[in-house]
């Protein structure tokens, strides 16, 4: 398995004219790795995770798992999506087996005994992702975060090559947010999952990822690509620790200086005075 | 008051007070109205509530003109036993007009079923697949929505033309009438279906015609079964315009037929059974929904 992305961009047509997403962007995935593209919002990073999957197509460049080139969505690349994405009608354990369902998986080419394993290893991720006693339990019953461990667990029993995940954690409030990550974390480790992962919280990227890419505001390309030096065995204590932060350091700086912000505290401060100059004036 | 609050929640009393005050309110209208035609000796082109009440009794054999009749007849009979006799004969007369009824019901619920059906069969397939394939869209829906703009009622005189006056006129009214408003409503419940569910299926491994048959069908079946549900009131509505132009049995040419005898009590027992069935099948169409589509029910709030 290794993923190869080269020279992939993609411009969207608005009113104003045409806008770049993204500017010619080259990267590789190695087999086991956890690599993930951090960058602000609207640089392209979620637009390089579609293209990957096959959901969206770029305007040049290639995309090649295991040197065959993707030309659309299949089952070699999982995907796990922001949206809560469960098929509402169906429970816990059908959601999970949802591939089940499907001719890719049934047809009379894959042998009973494939199909019966896959059964089997379905059964146990929605064990080992702490869903046995929800197992019948409809998607509405479900907080958000049990709602993106069964969406894990469907993409995972599929086994696919590689794993994408598009701010899979991103709507759910902060203390589901780390148990998450340790879920992912220690998910990526015992399965050797080889995850794309994209997100906006720098944390959780470094906390997470055994390579980090840092992508500038639009057009989106790579400024920054960082190894990250802890091991397997990693806790959330680390983003407590001096090597940690100042990874983290390296890529806010990266982000703050790479986008022109409206919103930055200069800019506010002044729009602040102005406004009490002129309830003052009013109050007189 | 918090129950002036908007989408302030109500307990099950208050609901069911509610409910009666509006039918009280409603009756209470009714009686207002009658009354002022009973006032300039009208009182047959709007009966009151209680003259219906009896109407409906008659239908059974009970009501108070039956008894009537019933009264004066053993008053000229010369023995008792002729007496019961002549009163059995009458109310057994009465009770007749009961089996035109359920004739005419029958006829009609006939009539709905059919063109329902057949508008279920075409519709839905139609609107999923206006809802799901956009080249199919672009061919179907200029003309959908242009047809649909054509009143029904004006068909009617071709549709006799060209199928006579026998069932199929009436069964094709009905189809036409809700069989547009059905592919369009299916159509967009379809639409409605999130994009993220279906990519979830292409990347699980999914064909184009999975996602359609395996995320978008059953995704949107619950909202196909409540545009049928609205369709259906739109098929009553049809089935009477039908009636009233060209039919010899049915609830529309009853009323019709009413109408020229002045009895208007009967016309609004016709409506008042029209209202009930409607309002048994609507509920049928929610017990089924509720049942099967547990996922989709929305919480009240």
């Amino acid at each position: 398995m290794n993923l190869e992305i080269t020279n992939i961009s993609k411009s969207y047509k608005s009113r104003a004219g045409d806008v770049q997403a993204l500017a010619a962007t080259s990267f590789s995935v190695g087999p086991g790795d956890f690599v993930s593209l951090v960058g602000p919002s609207g640089c392209g990073k979620s637009t390089m995770l579609y293209i990957t999957a096959g959901l969206e197509s770029a305007d040049s460049g290639t995309v090649e798992l295991s040197g065959r080139r993707v030309t659309g969505p299949d089952r070699s690349r999982g995907m796990v999506f922001q949206a809560y994405t469960l098929m509402p009608w169906l429970t816990v354990e059908q959601n999970v087996k949802f591939a089940h369902r499907l001719d890719a998986n049934t047809d009379y080419h894959v042998p009973i005994a494939d199909i019966l394993t896959q059964q089997a290893y379905a059964d146990k991720l929605i064990d080992i992702v702490g869903l046995s006693d929800f197992r019948n339990r409809l998607p509405r019953e479900l907080s958000g975060g049990m709602k993106q461990r069964v969406a894990i667990a469907r993409a995972l029993a599929n086994k696919p090559e590689i794993l994408l995940m598009d701010e899979p954690f991103g709507a759910l409030d902060a203390q589901t947010r780390e148990e998450m990550q340790e879920l992912m974390l220690l998910l990526s480790i015992y399965e050797r999952t080889t995850v794309l992962f994209v997100t906006h919280d720098v944390e959780e990227a470094l906390y997470l990822s055994s390579r980090v890419l840092v992508f500038s505001s639009r057009p989106g390309r790579i400024v920054d690509e960082i190894d990250i030096p802890f091991g397997s065995d990693r806790t959330l204590d680390i983003k407590l620790s001096p090597e940690f932060l100042r990874l983290k350091r390296r890529v806010l700086d990266q982000l703050h200086h790479s986008g022109g912000r409206a919103l930055n505290r200069d800019a506010i401060l002044e729009r602040l005075r102005e406004s009490n100059l002129t309830t003052q004036q009013l109050s007189k | 008051m918090r129950v002036l609050q908007p989408r302030q929640p109500l307990n099950r009393r208050f609901k069911v007070f509610g409910g009666l005050l509006g039918f009280v309110i409603f009756i209470t209208a009714w009686k207002l109205l009658s009354g002022h035609y009973a006032e300039k000796g009208q009182a047959v082109l709007f009966p009151s509530p209680a003259a219906v009440g009896g109407a409906a009794l008659d239908y059974f054999g009970y009501g108070p003109e039956t008894t009537k009749r019933a009264l004066e007849a053993r008053a000229g009979a010369t023995t008792a036993a002729e007496a019961d006799r002549s009163e059995m004969k009458i109310r057994a007369k009465a009770r007749e007009s009961l089996e035109t009824l359920t004739g005419d019901l029958r006829i009609s619920f006939q009539r709905v079923l059919v063109a329902f059906l057949l508008a279920a069969i075409v519709g839905v397939p139609l609107g999923l697949f206006i809802g799901a394939f956009h080249w199919f869209e672009s061919i179907l829906q200029p003309v959908t929505e242009f047809v649909r703009y054509v009143p029904v009622p004006a068909l009617i005189p071709l549709l006799i033309v060209l199928f006579g006056i026998d069932e199929a006129p009436k069964v094709m009214l009905i189809f036409i009438g809700t069989v547009l408003q059905l592919v369009l409503m299916t159509s967009d419940v379809v639409r409605r279906v999130p994009m993220d569910l279906l990519q979830v299926c292409y990347t699980l491994g999914g064909k184009a015609s999975e996602v359609v048959s395996k995320v978008m069908l059953p995704a949107a079946l619950p909202g196909i079964f409540d545009a049928l549900r609205l369709c259906n009131g739109w098929a009553w509505t049809w089935l009477i315009v039908a009636e009233l132009v060209a039919a010899n049995e049915g609830m529309g040419y009853r009323i019709v037929k009413y109408q020229r005898f002045l009895d208007t009590e009967r016309i609004f027992v016709y409506l008042i059974v029209l209202g009930l069935v409607g309002l048994g099948i609507d509920l049928l169409f929610r017990l089924v929904n509720r049942h099967f589509f547990r996922w989709a029910a929305t919480d009240k709030r």
